[in-house]
């Protein structure tokens, strides 16, 4: 029930906003469906198993007995961007 | 980062990487000049790759013994030369033999430069999502990029901490139906400043202070949550980029205090013009630009990178005051 009565609450928040360019609502649900990554978008990020500790990565590699592959960028590639 | 798309995507190199690697993932801006031992050990690797030189950026693939023996070091978009390169590099790891080494913990993590990392338990982290969309007649779809960088969903975090959260939820509970609270100015600037911006082909460029026109951002209580709404417009002085949109979102708190979020979640819509340094080839005119702010109850490791615009810590963190 309360969950109905949330999400009735922000679909009437959701088209309330007007879009000043086209003076129709925005429907800033769609929009937000929009906006999020598919899943085609985010293998790179989900299907790797990625550390984001470079020490922590090197005990493991160290321990494990294997290399360590490191990805550098100029801006987190989990974040910057 | 078309190296999210052509390489680490590319279902050969996830299997080979899982299999035999251990793959970590860094923002080397930190990590040339962050004097903690991880990075120093870092420099040392890169080096022996010939990079970084006089300043310059080591950012790359490195493939790399525990000891900090370069077996390999490739800068490519290309899923072939990039397999072919760390195919040789196992086998020059073969050939030097597997040892196992133990490594201390490390003991001097830099928070000079390095990001103190926050606590998921207390703080607040938001995953910010953005992409460039059209709208024709009224109707908003994705950008068909044709091909062209910055079609992609960017990703990025904002980060609040557990004593702004709880000074500005101290009095949620007392509020009544249809009553408002604006949220603190310091909350919104910093959405404005290091959230709303367009990182959809690279770095985004932070809007600076007295860019800022307008950055409002309030919350309404309803019968069992919060509605929130914003309206933000963002301009440089010579116009030559700008943002206008607004907001629209809901907010649902834990009992207790401070009332941390159970769901926060907001979208913005507007448009945007202009480019950054690290973000040409924009749009021509002002386009289509929307985020989603989605607060995370239970966030993983990759989700504890800190914002890209941490790096100027103290206009991150005071960002009304900058």
């Amino acid at each position: 029930m309360n969950i109905i009565l949330l999400l009735i609450g922000v679909c009437s928040i959701h088209l309330s906003l007007v879009n000043h360019s086209s003076a129709q609502p925005i429907d800033f649900e769609r929009v937000g469906t929009l906006v999020k990554a598919t899943k085609e978008e985010t293998i790179w990020k989900n299907k790797i198993d990625w550390q984001t500790d470079l020490w922590k990565a090197r005990q493991m590699a160290a321990k494990q007995g294997k290399p360590i592959f490191i990805w550098e960028m100029d801006g987190h590639p989990m974040g910057c961007t | 980062m078309l190296n999210r798309e052509f390489i680490f995507s590319n279902p050969k190199i996830i299997k080979w990487l899982n299999k035999n690697c251990i793959a970590v993932v860094g923002d080397n801006w930190y990590r040339r000049r962050a004097k903690d031992e991880a990075s120093l050990w870092f420099r040392s690797v890169a080096q022996k790759a010939g990079r970084g030189k006089n300043g310059n950026t080591q950012q790359g693939s490195y493939l790399t013994t525990s000891q900090g023996d370069l077996l390999i070091f490739i800068n490519t978009s290309d899923p072939d030369r990039f397999l072919a390169a760390m195919l040789k590099g196992t086998k020059k790891w073969r050939q030097q033999g597997k040892g196992k080494l133990n490594i201390p913990d490390m003991k001097n993590p830099d928070y000079t430069v390095n990001v103190r990392p926050i606590d998921p338990a207390k703080d607040i982290v938001v995953e910010v999502q953005s992409r460039a969309l059209t709208e024709t007649n009224g109707k908003i779809t994705r950008w068909d990029s044709q091909g062209k960088v910055g079609a992609d969903a960017a990703l990025g975090h904002l980060w609040i901490k557990q004593s702004e959260w709880a000074e500005f939820t101290k009095g949620i509970s007392q509020l009544k139906v249809g009553q408002k609270l604006p949220f603190p100015k310091r909350i919104t600037t910093r959405i404005a400043k290091f959230h709303l911006i367009d990182n959809t082909r690279g770095e985004g460029p932070a809007w600076k202070k007295d860019e800022i026109k307008t950055a409002e951002l309030h919350l309404t209580k309803t019968s069992k949550s919060y509605k929130v709404v914003g309206k933000f417009n963002l301009e440089t002085k010579d116009k030559s980029r700008t943002f206008s949109g607004a907001l629209s979102g809901n907010l649902v708190v834990e009992k207790g205090t401070p009332a941390r979020p159970k769901i926060w979640a907001m979208t913005v819509y507007g448009k945007h013009s202009g480019e950054g340094r690290h973000t040409k080839n924009a749009r021509p005119g002002a386009q289509p630009l929307a985020f989603t702010f989605e607060f995370l109850s239970d966030p993983k490791p990759l989700d504890l990178v800190p914002p890209q615009h941490m790096r100027w810590k103290k206009g991150y963190w005071e960002a009304e005051r900058h």
